[in-house]
């Protein structure tokens, strides 16, 4: 019987084994068939050098090239190394977002000695929980819009326009905008029924193609401008001349984002790139510019105010002196100063890199020309470009700013990676793409709670470090309580650095 | 049989596709259908003329089997767009198989109660479910093309026909194994043998395929890539289903789609020749089937079985629209779900063509009730060529756009 059994084990141990050697000798030869397809196939190709000259081994080099870029984000970077936007900035945003605990432990890892590094001012003193107050309402186009706008948001999103962003990005939006009681910027793509879903008060930009307000031959329509302006959430409006991502050329969005609604919306074919002009064909001068603003102003009776990256900057002097022969009524209401190291769109790489002055230049040059003009009461700041952290927003504040706005940092709240794709309409996180299938992954609910996070954190954390500073809310901030790290290591007051612009004699009674 | 003979008969079928190609250019008809009536007219002049073809049904099996299926598979799997295909998988998938298997077995509860013959058992009605399971929509996707469908719904329905031709032909070989031995094996064994023939016509299709890209580059010109791949659509099906016994069906689809794959990169050196090729194989190929089907139809049919044509035709717009919805109602909550619209152009658009007429000229004689099954799948596909096929526009016209 035992031995019978042990047979029977045998043979069938013995047939496992015919088996597995079967099994082997055939994936044995399936593999020399697929080394031998891959030698063939890199030999005939005649795009990649390398895998012609090397034909198999040669494709580990395109596979480690593909996967390096994942190694690096993962394994190999710093906390600090990273750009646009550093692990650390980005941490600091997520946490916020999820409303988790934002404290760090055992020291900075900033290094704190290199040129250009900010650090604020802590004060004796600090002000007392019970004596800080929350920032103050701010009043936009007072006394020369007929529906001025009045809010105490001290910051807000910038301009993405939809089709850059995908209907559940800007759902989310707009639904944690109204949460946390802040503006969204539509961007250039014109109005859709995502931005007013949520309710959030709502800046509509006119772009230079003027999506969502042209006209037949593609000018400013009164009309169209009257229809956006009945909507009571449309609070301000903005004339872009020029972003961020790419001064000097309108806003690209690539074909393959162009898709049924997007082309509705727009008025555009779908599938072909969307290519704004570079410039309004209406706006030459300082003047025409002024014209515009009170054109668009009178038709709406909304605030309104320009954006622009600044460059060369003999335009300023131009337009404050325009201002005071017009009168102060034809001044814009507001000025978005955007910086010059790219936002979130497609922009041709030499543009994003070297086209412009970045925020640390243009924001303090912006707000001593105006105080020079003595017109900083009559317009106000909005500061935007990769302020997407309280120490940075903080930053702005000293230098001047009345508000300030960020696309990346609320599009990190939205769950973004920083996969560098937006271009391509292959982003993972569903933020912009229109691809279905990433899309779903995107749930606007959720995402709009950790908007409204984001920013009511943002503003926590900045009524902290003011209160540090001594202030009693964070627009009493000035340059007196920062430094900055010069080329030799020390910190050098923030007043010293960009001395606080003396008003003209001349302009000095039109300043009251 | 001598070569002459062979040559006379290629000839005069191919002379009589040619005569459909001139009805349908002349009369303005669809194709398939004008090729039929030219098998028709085929049929009754051939008495007066005095020439014996030698087409019967008996021998016919053999050459639709061997010789044309392979290229109609073929060319259908290699025009299948990658990733259109993936996008819609889950819902194809589910109608190839659950679809097929949940149609295949009401058409056979509905024919086989509602005929009540004792001359037409189970696995007769089983085998009509089968055959008539498998969806021919090359009317339909001209008429998508016309109307400008999204390209979502033409692959849809391209990628669902092609995959339920796939699991139909295997389901009807495994029936038709059981319908010839007649031996009751046990229900585990079929199984065993449904799986192993799907599979293994599989891995034989992935490895002629790999071989096949293999020769093509090597040869690197563009008139032998075109040989090896029309050799490889003969090949990978003869190997399969003649040689191994595993699916050539399956063998042939894969070998395709393999190949395809594998040549991707090489596209403009080695394959710029193969479409054309496919087009007027393809063409020609399902111009013989309808004149075959031409050939073979007889007007007594009609009259004989209109009964069970009749229980037939509603069986099977019936079980294939209680299949659609169901799987439908299945990809409900997935990420791409078939919207009722497109279900309606599912049911309505899902005709019974080329595939179901090869399958049921393959019928062996000598199984008693093949007369019965092969006037009802005419029927079937008359019907479906004649008014779902004419009908087909204004149903996609008008719920094309729904997407849910």
């Amino acid at each position: 019987m035992n031995n019978f059994n042990m047979d029977a084990l045998k043979s069938l141990a013995l047939s496992i084994l015919e088996l597995s050697t079967l099994l082997f000798v055939f994936l044995l030869g399936v593999a020399v068939l697929v080394v031998l397809y891959l030698y063939l196939s890199d030999v005939a190709q005649t795009k990649q050098a390398i895998r012609r000259n090397y034909p198999v081994v040669g494709r580990f080099r395109y596979f480690f090239e593909r996967m390096g870029e994942f190694f690096r984000q993962y394994f190999f970077a710093m906390d600090r190394e990273e750009l646009p936007f550093n692990r650390a900035q980005r941490s600091w945003a997520y946490r916020a977002a999820k409303n988790i605990d934002s404290t760090v432990a055992f020291g900075s890892t900033r290094a704190l000695d290199k040129p250009g590094d900010v650090m604020f001012m802590s004060h004796l003193f600090p002000t007392l929980t019970e004596c800080a107050i929350a920032p103050q309402d701010i009043s936009i186009g007072k006394g020369f819009a007929a529906t001025p706008y009045t809010t105490d948001s001290l910051f807000n999103i910038s301009g993405m326009s939809f089709g850059a962003l995908s209907v559940p990005a800007v759902r989310a939006l707009s639904n944690g905008a109204k949460k946390a009681g802040i503006w969204m910027n539509t961007g250039e793509g014109g109005l859709s029924p995502y931005h007013l879903e949520g309710g959030c008060d709502i800046v509509f930009q006119i772009g230079t193609a003027k999506y969502g307000v042209r006209d037949e031959q593609g000018l400013l329509s009164d009309e169209k401008l009257q229809k956006i302006a009945t909507h009571v959430q449309v609070r301000m409006f903005e004339i872009k001349m020029s972003q961020g991502a790419k001064p000097g050329k309108g806003g690209i969005l690539p074909g393959v984002k162009v898709t049924k609604i997007i082309s509705d919306i727009r008025g555009i074919p779908v599938g072909s790139d969307s290519i704004s002009p570079n410039g309004h064909p209406e706006v030459r001068s300082v003047d025409d510019l002024l014209d515009m603003i009170v054109r668009v102003r009178r038709v709406t009776g909304k605030p309104c105010g320009f954006k622009t990256v600044i460059g060369s900057s003999g335009w300023i002097d131009d337009l404050c002196q325009a201002i005071h022969r017009r009168g102060l009524a034809d001044a814009p209401d507001f000025i978005t100063i955007d910086s010059a190291d790219g936002g979130t769109g497609a922009a041709p790489q030499s543009l994003l890199d070297f086209m412009g002055l970045p925020l640390r230049r243009s924001l303090p040059m912006m707000v001593d020309k105006l105080n020079e003009y003595g017109l900083r009461d009559r317009i106000k700041i909005i500061s935007s470009g990769k302020l997407v952290n309280p120490s940075e927003v903080v930053w702005a504040l000293c230098m001047g700013a009345d508000f300030i706005t960020s696309a990346r940092g609320f599009m990190f709240a939205l769950g973004c990676i920083q996969a560098l794709q937006c271009n391509k309409n292959t982003c993972p996180t569903g933020i912009t793409t229109h691809n279905p299938d990433l899309q779903r992954g995107l749930d606007p609910t959720d995402k709009a709670e950790r908007v409204s996070n984001y920013a009511r954190n943002m503003v926590y954390e900045v009524g902290t470090l003011a209160h540090s500073c001594g202030v009693r809310e964070p627009r009493q901030l000035n340059r007196s309580h920062a430094q900055i790290v010069d080329e030799k290591g020390l910190p050098v007051p923030m007043c010293d650095m960009y001395p606080d612009a003396e008003t003209r004699k001349e302009y000095r009674v039109a300043s009251v | 049989m001598i070569i002459p003979e062979i040559v006379g008969q290629i000839l005069f079928l191919t002379s009589l596709g040619l005569l459909g190609l001139v009805i349908s250019r002349l009369a303005k008809l669809e194709m398939t259908l004008s090729c039929l009536i030219a098998g028709v007219i085929g049929a009754y002049c051939l008495p007066f003329l005095g020439i014996d073809t030698g087409i019967r049904a008996s021998n016919i099996k053999d050459l639709v089997f061997f010789v044309i299926l392979p290229i109609l598979i073929f060319e259908a799997a290699w025009h299948i767009q990658p990733a259109l295909l993936k996008r819609w998988l889950l819902p194809i998938f589910l109608l190839a198989t659950i679809g097929v298997l949940l149609t295949c077995a009401l058409i056979a509860v509905g024919s086989y109660y509602s005929i009540a013959h004792e001359g037409f058992p189970w696995i007769a009605a089983l085998l009509t479910g089968a055959i008539l399971s498998a969806t021919d929509p090359v009317a339909v996707v001209a008429t998508l093309k016309q109307l400008n469908a999204p390209d979502d719904l033409t692959t849809l329905i391209e990628g669902e026909s092609l995959f339920n031709d796939a699991t139909a032909v295997v389901l009807f070989t495994v029936l038709l194994a059981v319908a010839t031995t007649q031996q009751g094996g046990t229900d585990q064994s079929y199984i065993i043998l449904f799986v192993s023939v799907f599979f293994g016509g599989i891995v034989v299709g992935v490895i002629a395929g790999l071989v096949a890209a293999i020769l093509s580059l090597l040869l690197a010109s563009r008139s032998s890539a075109t040989i090896v791949l029309v050799f490889l659509a003969f090949g990978s099906f003869y190997i399969a289903e003649h040689l191994l016994h595993v699916s050539g069906i399956m063998a042939a689809m894969s070998a395709a789609i393999t190949a395809k794959l594998l040549l991707r990169e090489h596209e403009t050196q080695l394959l710029c020749d193969i479409g054309p090729t496919w087009d007027w194989l393809g063409r020609l190929f399902t111009l013989l089937i309808f004149v075959l089907m031409g050939l073979v139809i007889q007007f007594q049919m009609f009259l004989d079985q209109w009964l069970a044509i009749l229980i037939a035709i509603a069986a099977a717009l019936g079980a294939r629209a209680i299949s659609v919805f169901v799987v439908s109602l299945s990809t409900r909550f997935s990420v791409r779900p078939v919207s009722f619209g497109w279900q309606l152009i599912l049911t309505w658009g899902g005709l019974r063509g080329a595939i179901a007429i090869v399958l049921v000229l393959s019928l062996p004689v000598s199984l008693p009730y093949w007369w019965t099954i092969q006037s009802m799948v005419f029927g079937v596909v008359l019907f479906s060529l004649l008014v779902q096929g004419l009908t087909a526009g204004p149903v996609i016209q008008k719920y094309k756009g729904q997407q849910l």
